[in-house]
């Protein structure tokens, strides 16, 4: 009986990994290999055209001297902080907005307005914000102008082009925290805000107490979804400045991109990837560890 | 009977057999040529529509045509590069003069000398009927590497219809900045009165080709040394057209800042006076049904150069099919593939007789400018580095325009840049 039963064992076993192969295989060559790939040509010296020359830590070493290098990544964590920082507050505020016991046809309008520019392509909707920013002839200057003020050079200029850029990914993206947060918001019990009441607790200390404390999983999630995403920036800042003027709104991405495929030097860009992979790497695992301490799980 | 019928199938299906495996072996031997060129998807008609009677008269030849959209020259070259590391190299690639010593100094061009010299009877005609400058560009090291197909310079386009309204002249051929300056600050307005400018006399592009060098030529300098093999970003003359350039935008306030002109839609919209261009500015203007524009001379500053650039359909050095890539080559440089090339309006035709040709060329009135500025003309500085070159100069360029560096500051650090750029 017990060799029947461990020669049926490992008949399941071993189904258990054919079922688990295609999505290892997947892994391994999609994955895990280009993931190999890369750290191995961050250590080398590479112009696409010929073959990789090792060069082991010069890459890196080079980094901490290059100060493009440095630019570019304080512009990626001023964006990071100012986008999610953005899209989170002014996502749960909509959300608390609309949950506030609306009527059905105005909640539903509402969601779907702040939820559109989240479907539409960040390409799309950085050409034309494009051009309602444009200085000399973009409507929202010309609005400016008949309210007295002067023109605002928003993409024109190191100091409000960066802003530019932050506003328009925080616009389009907090339709989708308002999405996350309303569906937190309304899995809330009812009973908890009665009893509160029933307490003479304060709008403030309810909202403190209780909505807040109840959806930090979800505010969770949003923080380290949005760190990921905002880190990544490329398409909005490549079509409205080009990374200006000068580097005033490179990302890390658009530098890496440039490095690789504008410069052919592929292991300098490598390299910055990896400090790349790094940042994010190190942002969330520290995010996880002081979640422990702010994140309540009913 | 059935016996014979049975034959009779069994004869039909070896036939049947027999000829389709006939036609795939025929299918077989066309030759697949591949031509990548800078646009979008929807010009690739265009280039069929070009390669028509070529794929005719070379039945035993296909032709495919792939486009490569971008923003700038380098863009292109990057892509075509990529393209060639991935092993997919094309075997022809329209290309301008900013990547010819790029792909040269990487060796993925092919020497044509030896086609030339075989074929130079059937070529003479060309040769007859092209400028010099139509292949010097493309010499490298004693050898040829391409025949100029088309070209651009730039030109100074300018609204006649804004021209009659504030009642100005067109200048002579050899008018001067200050008179453009003059002419600039007469088109600049406030349209409705509302303290702002609503028109402008001048649009700069933020540009290589079409926005900073040609200043720079005029002033009597150049970006890098005539050999390009250093920098000349420092340069006195090329600090001071810099400066010319700032001044316009935010001293004489006759041109709106680069980064937020679209400069060939406002000269459409009349919110413009003067562009530069070459002829590519043209076909945008047809699409969008003005003509209400002719062009002049770039203005004279201490020299009165008009920079140029060249293209041509080079061949890879990685081609299985040179030969029926260089009878494609010599076929658009034929009289009638030019002269359909020439009416698209994208660019000048490299045949003298086409470019003077009216019913291609006009408007503008004054097309015979175009050919005639070749015997004053100087190549845009294309090194081998020309996609890192041209990426720093664009970004000090936006610097100058955005007025957050002194023209001087600005020249100094991208002198250093380039300089480095070119050593690498």
């Amino acid at each position: 009986m017990k060799k029947h039963m461990s020669e049926q064992r490992k008949k399941e076993i071993m189904a258990a990994y054919l079922f688990l192969l295609p999505t290892l295989i997947g892994y391994a060559i999609f994955i895990a290999g280009p993931t190999i790939a890369a750290f191995t040509l961050s250590l080398c010296k590479w112009d696409v055209l010929t073959p990789p020359n090792f060069t082991g830590l010069s890459n890196f070493r080079r980094l901490l001297h290059d100060a493009r290098f440095l630019i570019v990544l304080k512009n990626t964590l001023i964006f990071t902080a100012g986008a999610v920082g953005l899209e989170i507050i002014i996502g749960l505020i909509i959300a608390l907005m609309i949950n506030r016991g609306a009527p059905g046809i105005l909640r539903y309008f509402f969601r779907t307005t702040y939820f559109f520019p989240v479907i539409v392509s960040l390409a799309s909707v950085s050409i034309v914000w494009q051009f309602l920013l444009n200085t000399d002839f973009g409507p929202i200057n010309y609005y400016l102008g008949k309210l007295g003020f002067d023109r605002i050079p928003w993409l024109s200029s190191s100091r409000w082009a960066l802003l530019s850029v932050i506003g328009l990914f925080a616009w389009k993206n907090l339709g989708f925290y308002m999405i996350l947060f309303l569906a937190a918001l309304q899995s809330v019990p009812r009973q908890l805000y009665e009893a509160a009441e029933i307490d003479g607790a304060s709008s403030w200390q309810k909202f403190w107490g209780i909505t807040l404390s109840l959806i930090t999983p979800t505010l969770f999630f949003a923080i380290v979804i949005g760190l990921i995403g905002a880190f990544q920036l490329f398409d909005a800042p490549y079509i409205m400045t080009e990374g200006g003027p000068g580097d005033a709104t490179r990302t890390l991405v658009m530098y890496i991109y440039l490095n690789g495929f504008r410069f052919l030097k592929m292991g300098y860009a490598v390299s910055s990837s990896m400090v790349l992979l790094a940042i994010i790497l190190i942002c969330t695992i520290f995010q996880f560890g002081v979640g422990r301490k702010w994140v309540f799980y009913q | 009977m059935i016996k014979f019928t049975k034959c009779m199938i069994a004869l039909s299906i070896s036939v049947a057999l027999v000829m389709s495996t006939l036609i795939m072996a025929n299918a077989q031997k066309k030759v697949s040529l591949e031509y990548v060129f800078f646009g979008s998807a929807g010009d690739i008609p265009v280039w069929e529509e070009l390669g028509r009677d070529f794929v005719e008269q070379n039945p035993d030849i296909k032709l495919q045509v792939t486009a490569i959209p971008g923003e700038t020259w380098g863009e292109y070259f990057d892509k075509v590069i990529v393209m060639v590391a991935g092993g997919t190299p094309p075997d022809m690639m329209r290309v301008a003069i900013e990547g010819v010593q790029l792909c040269i100094s990487k060796g993925l061009l092919l020497p044509l000398d030896d086609y030339i010299e075989r074929d130079k009877e059937e070529l003479q005609d060309y040769f007859d009927d092209v400028h010099p400058r139509m292949i010097d560009c493309f010499r490298w090291e004693g050898k040829i590497y391409g025949l100029g197909l088309e070209w651009n310079n730039m030109s100074i386009h300018y609204n006649t219809e804004l021209f009659r309204k504030y009642g100005i002249d067109r200048p002579a051929d050899n008018w001067d900045k200050d008179e453009f300056l003059s002419i600039a600050e007469k088109l600049t307005a406030d349209l409705d009165g509302d303290g702002r400018t609503d028109q402008y006399g001048y649009g700069l592009w933020n540009a290589y080709f079409a926005g900073s060098m040609p200043w720079i030529f005029n002033f009597g300098s150049n970006l890098l040394t005539e050999d390009w093999k250093e920098s000349n970003a420092n340069d006195p003359k090329v600090i001071a057209a810099m400066q010319w350039l700032q001044d316009l935008i935010w001293k004489y306030k006759v041109t709106p800042a680069p980064a937020s002109a679209d400069v060939t839609n406002l000269f459409v919209s009349g919110k413009l006076g003067m562009m530069g261009g070459g002829r590519w500015p043209c076909l945008d203007f047809a699409n969008a049904g003005f003509s209400d524009y002719d062009i002049l001379y770039w203005p004279k500053v201490e020299t009165q150069i008009t920079e140029v650039g060249i293209g041509t359909i080079p061949i890879f050095q990685f081609s299985e099919h040179p030969e029926e890539s260089w009878k494609f080559l010599k076929y658009t440089l034929g009289r009638e593939p030019e002269r359909y090339f020439a009416n698209l309006g994208w660019c000048m035709p490299a045949r003298r007789s086409l470019a003077y040709d009216s019913d291609i060329m006009t408007p503008p009135e004054h097309f015979r400018i175009f050919y005639d500025s070749l015997d004053n003309s100087k190549y845009v500085p294309c090194p081998p580095q020309y996609n890192v070159v041209e990426n720093i100069w664009l970004r000090y360029l936006g610097l100058i325009t955005a007025n957050e560096m002194t023209a001087a500051e600005a020249c100094q650090a991208a002198h250093e840049e380039i300089s480095e750029a070119l050593t690498e």
